[in-house]
């Protein structure tokens, strides 16, 4: 287990590219945190940084609190799982497993408990002799696993590890990693562009976007209190509804409709002064309801409108339609049939509403 | 009926590649265990009677000692040259694609492919008399000289075709330093390179005859194989026995080595290195 300290830490390529900007975080021992973005976003530069596979051109980076810009890879104490794997494919599952041991002159006796012991937490035991072109994905994936284990090192580094599995596999191996890391309790680092994975694993996510960190906080105060537009677009399936319209005389309009603003969300915004101005709507799906208690519930923001799309997903629908000109995605429990072309009323649950500056974009609060 | 036609049209091409290298290869080593006299009378037929006499010429007239300059050059020029080239084909193929200089140095390394032998002869040569390495030394740093152009290329596009960065970054974080890495990780994945370039290098090193005749001409006791051979040819009367048995102990080590190493020439090593 480790502390981690990232201060005001820069990416900036040789032809002035920016790929990581002002990057700040304290990491406590044994936190699971997860770096999540869309492609392109910096994460993976960020843990290569972190693992001393890329220069860090500005800033400190501290691993129990010993300033480690310039400390080589292998004597940081970490392990890092990679996206293709990077089995080494001259070895069997036991040599790659062993190889970092044995270059640290571990004794023979002592790799050979090592090994062993991960191979049968990951359940690798049978194939120790076996090359890794005779496995097959998720055993490839274990292996890797296996390789950052034994070491016991401070830190784990995962750069997408999953994303090349099937969605069945991928689930299990989520949870696996949960299990290891509630076993060997490293501090680990994450990289992944799957919100799910992000959710699902993290004690804290950093949200970032073309380099800049847009959030970091635990998955459900990213959820429940996105800082900006983007973080409440990109976390959460299907995504964010947002719509434009204007706060007029305590209810937010939009397409001539109203919907009425409870007393805590509305201060705030008078607070800031957007009384008469226009701001965006965010809510999520499952914040739209049409069932007659939720419509009595929250009578003062209905809205009747026809379904486009209905998609059934078993126990819910999820139904596509339009509130003046902005497209609503609402998940609805699959007690009545729900059908393209129907009229239905539906109504926004106002307390789990958040408003958002349309010019800076940052939640108003 | 489609398919027979261009199934015969196959045998016919491969029939005649068939004979253009057995033919050659029967004559001479049918003629290797000839007597002299019917090399030159019954050229085509079987050797009656059966002798082994060319090769106990070859013996009497020292052949051991070409044949071991012969191994020792090339043992140690392939040595040299597998040992050299596929560290600085490592180097310029991690730093191709974001270093001038890499680029540069590949592109000037790999021009010496384009330019033939017979222009730079001369100058070679005067330039090692001066040099004083007119001799084993000598044409051992010719050979892996002229060896670096076209198995520097050959490297360069395995390496990065085959080798991914990700294993380099891996051995990184499990403790390797570089040159630990290239050699416990690089090297044993460029195998199959090694065997294709120790055949190609190791068939142009073991029968040069042009080079040893520059180098070499002084004196006749590091001379090679292929020098040796040459003794039998005269401008008036070529002694045809011993050329042949001397071809036939040419070819008997090229063919062994062929034999073991032509598995690993196209092989797949790298499967299973990533996804």
């Amino acid at each position: 287990m480790a502390t981690m300290q990232l201060k005001n830490i820069f990416k900036i390529y040789d032809n002035g590219f920016e790929a990581v900007k002002d990057f700040n975080i304290d990491i406590e021992h044994g936190e699971f945190i997860v770096f999540v973005g869309p492609s392109g976003c910096g994460k993976s530069t960020t843990l290569r940084m972190i693992a001393g596979l890329e220069d860090i051109s500005k800033g400190e980076f501290y691993i129990d609190e010993r300033l480690v810009n310039d400390v080589q890879p292998k004597d940081r104490d970490i392990a890092m799982v990679f996206q293709s794997y990077a089995l080494y494919p001259h070895m069997s599952v036991y040599d790659n497993m062993a190889f970092g041991l044995k270059l640290r002159k571990v004794d023979k006796a002592e790799i050979d408990k090592k090994v062993t012991d991960a191979a049968k937490m990951l359940g690798l035991d049978h194939l120790l002799d076996r090359k890794p072109k005779a496995l097959s994905g998720g055993q490839r994936q274990r292996v890797a696993l296996g390789r950052a284990v034994v070491r016991h090192p401070k830190v784990f580094l995962m750069d997408e590890p999953l994303s090349n599995l099937d969605a069945k596999l991928r689930g299990h191996m989520r949870a696996e990693i949960i299990k290891l890391h509630k076993n060997v309790g490293a501090t680990t680092i994450y990289v992944t562009h799957d919100q799910t994975e992000a959710m699902t694993m993290a004690d804290r996510i950093v949200v970032m976007k073309d380099g800049v960190v847009q959030q970091i906080d635990t998955p459900k105060e990213i959820y429940d209190m996105p800082e900006n537009l983007f973080v409440a677009g990109f976390i959460g399936s299907p995504t964010m509804n947002f719509i434009n319209g204007t706060i007029k005389n305590g209810k937010f309009v939009v397409a001539g409709k109203e919907f009425g603003i409870p007393g805590g969300k509305y201060a705030a915004l008078e607070k800031g002064g957007y009384e008469g101005k226009d701001v965006v709507l965010g809510i999520r799906p499952e914040g739209i309801g049409g069932e007659p208690l939720f419509l009595e519930t929250f009578a003062d923001a209905t809205f009747k409108s026809t379904i486009n799309v209905a998609e059934l997903l078993g126990p819910d629908y999820i139904i596509h339609t339009m509130l003046g000109e902005a497209s609503i995605t609402a998940v609805v429990p699959a007690r009545e049939t729900m059908e393209m072309g129907k009229e239905v009323t539906l109504a926004f649950d106002m307390n789990k509403a958040h408003f958002f500056d349309k010019e800076t974009e940052l939640r108003i609060r | 009926m489609e398919q027979k036609k261009t199934n015969l049209g196959h045998y016919l091409i491969l029939g005649v590649g068939f004979l253009l290298i057995f033919i050659p290869l029967y004559l001479t080593v049918m003629s290797a265990f000839k007597e002299t006299g019917q090399i030159t009378g019954d050229f085509f037929g079987l050797p009656n009677p059966f002798t082994f006499d060319n090769f106990a010429r070859l013996l009497e007239d020292g052949i051991g000692k070409y044949f071991v300059n012969s191994t020792l050059i090339s043992v140690v020029s392939i040595a040299l040259i597998t040992l050299f080239v596929p560290m600085a084909a490592f180097s310029i193929a991690r730093n191709i694609s974001n270093k001038k200089a890499f680029a540069l140095m590949y592109g000037f390394l790999t021009l010496g492919i384009f330019v033939p032998f017979q222009v730079i002869m001369i100058p070679i040569t005067s330039m090692m008399t001066k040099f004083g390495l007119s001799n084993i030394p000598g044409l051992i740093i010719l050979y892996l000289a002229y060896a670096v152009p076209q198995t520097l290329f050959l490297y360069v596009g395995y390496i990065k075709l085959a080798i991914p960065i990700e294993l380099d970054e891996a051995a990184a974080i499990d403790g390797c330093g570089k040159f630990k890495m290239y050699f416990k990780i690089a090297f044993p994945l460029m195998k199959p390179m090694h065997a294709t370039t120790l055949i190609i290098n190791g068939l142009w090193i073991w029968n040069d005859f042009l080079l040893p005749l520059l180098i070499l001409n002084k004196d006749d006791a590091t001379w090679t194989l292929p020098l040796f051979q040459y003794n039998y040819q005269g401008q008036y009367f070529s002694d045809f026995g011993p050329s042949f048995s001397s071809y036939v102990v040419g070819i008997s080590v090229i063919l062994l080595v062929y034999l073991i190493f032509q598995k690993y020439i196209i092989s797949g090593m790298t499967n299973g290195a990533v996804k």
